[in-house]
């Protein structure tokens, strides 16, 4: 297989090649820093495509399918991964991204001074693209952070009641598009949770956020409202409802971005009684 | 998971001390521990995260001092042996002969299924932005020489290194994977979903 510059212990770990040491230091770095799980993903990602692509070597086939076919989600995985080669197959070749405009060619045409000062030019732009970067991130951090502090304030106030609480239950929704095809999923609130995790599946146009949500009746009456949601990986928009507000009956969630606010998505869900 | 308030507050607590740091922590690792029972096997790899974040709490709840400096490590620990559980209810429910707990089941779709993934697939290439539908259709290009010359290119081009590339890559296929199965939920009548929802 093609073998990624970096990857070939993640590769390994994945295929269940490496000592056990040599495991526990993968997961000691994956479970430590989110970078890592990242990277681990990634190679996943490049893994399955080696094996659908039929690159992997016989030993590493077997493997991975002792570990990947065993799997429902991971097989899930492999089938989209055989889904893209062949639409990537079946498509004409698109044309190249637009390049961006290179300092260096025209650079190296002229005097020694002008390289110099290209070298500074290129100095500056990557500060100016790690900057940018750094930007992002510290901006992407105090989303997350905030909602965080939305989702811990509201575990707090219910842990304040005492008693054992089930923390949060997710429930996946994916957005209304088609909506009519099939009927919305019925979710049953547990006795003892004190909170449900909507997790807002995102549409391919649906940006980048920040998202608020807000949570109404069918007949529009307003049951929760959350502002400043980061979208997160999947991606996806995680909404904390407390599970009071979460009588039976049917609900729509109106997913909203920009300013001034403008709805991007909407789901549908029905709760049931217990 | 179930948790008293003084499992909760310890766990919490254990992720430093500012609260909603700790809660970005305690996500992560979540993830992480998620990702860990999967390459482990695992049959139930969220509900197993939720089993060993549950024990850690009650562990801190019930006096244990933790040495370790990374409380990732000792989280580790814990996940370990809730994965050795697990192991050892697979061996009583299956008996099956150790090297093949779990049976691997063929590699094969039935071809109107892997029709409807393809066409759902294409749709929601279609939903993406243009230059963004087209990355991916550059990047996945098929033939191998093309493929690994080509994401070169398309690094230089965006002006990031190889591996940042990776990584976006992975974002937009988790964002597509998402879309393909809610896709396929609508398109087969199926809710998709697991935990406690249910389809009329």
């Amino acid at each position: 297989m093609s073998q990624p510059p970096d990857d070939g212990r993640l590769t390994a770990y994945l295929l269940g090649r490496l000592s056990a040491e040599e495991e526990d230091a993968v997961e000691g770095e994956y479970l430590g820093a989110p970078e890592a799980l990242e990277r681990l993903a990634a190679a996943e990602d490049e893994l399955i495509d080696a094996y659908v692509a039929g690159e992997l070597s016989g030993e590493d086939a077997r493997r991975f399918e002792e570990r990947f076919l065993a799997s429902p989600a991971r097989r899930e995985r492999v089938a989209f991964a055989r889904a893209l080669r062949a639409l990537a197959a079946r498509e004409p070749a698109p044309r190249p991204l637009s390049r961006r405009p290179s300092l260096l060619l025209p650079l190296a045409a002229v005097l020694p001074v002008a390289l110099a000062a290209g070298w500074l030019l290129l100095s500056v732009r990557d500060l100016r693209t790690e900057l940018s970067r750094q930007r992002e991130q510290q901006a992407a951090s105090a989303r997350e952070s905030a909602n965080q502090r939305d989702h811990i304030a509201l575990l707090q106030q219910k842990l304040e009641q005492g008693g054992p609480v089930a923390i949060v239950e997710t429930w996946p929704l994916e957005p209304g598009y088609e909506r009519d095809a099939a009927p919305p999923t019925h979710w049953t609130v547990p006795a003892e949770a004190v909170a449900v995790r909507l997790r807002l599946s995102l549409a391919g146009d649906a940006g980048a956020g920040p998202f608020a949500a807000r949570v109404e009746t069918a007949e529009g009456r307003v049951v929760a409202e959350v502002h400043r949601l980061p979208a997160t990986e999947g991606p996806s928009v995680d909404v904390v409802v407390g599970a009071a507000a979460l009588a039976p009956g049917t609900y729509v969630v109106l997913l909203q971005a920009g300013r001034p606010l403008e709805t991007v998505d909407t789901y549908h869900l029905r709760v049931r009684a217990p | 998971m179930t948790l008293d308030r003084e499992s909760f507050e310890r766990l919490l607590a254990l992720f430093g001390p500012d609260r909603a740091r700790a809660g970005e922590r305690y996500e992560a690792i979540r993830r992480a521990l998620v990702k860990f029972f999967e390459c482990k096997g695992g049959r139930f790899p969220e509900e197993m995260a939720d089993e060993t974040l549950d024990r850690v709490g009650r562990r801190l709840a019930e006096g244990e001092t933790i040495r370790a400096t990374d409380p990732a490590a000792y989280v580790h620990g814990v996940a370990r042996n809730v994965l050795r559980g697990e192991w050892t209810l697979q061996q009583r429910a299956a008996a099956r002969p150790a090297g093949d707990p779990l049976g691997v089941p063929p590699d094969e779709e039935d071809a109107a299924r892997a029709e409807r993934r393809l066409s759902c697939l294409d749709r929601c290439l279609q939903a993406l932005p243009p230059e963004t539908r087209r990355l991916v259709l550059l990047y996945y290009v098929d033939e191998r020489r093309a493929k690994i010359e080509g994401r070169r290119a398309l690094a230089e081009s965006l002006g990031i290194g190889q591996n940042a590339l990776r990584i976006r890559m992975h974002r937009l296929r988790a964002r597509l994977e998402s879309c393909v199965q809610a896709c396929l939920g609508e398109t087969e009548g199926q809710g998709g979903h697991t935990g406690t929802g249910d389809d009329e």
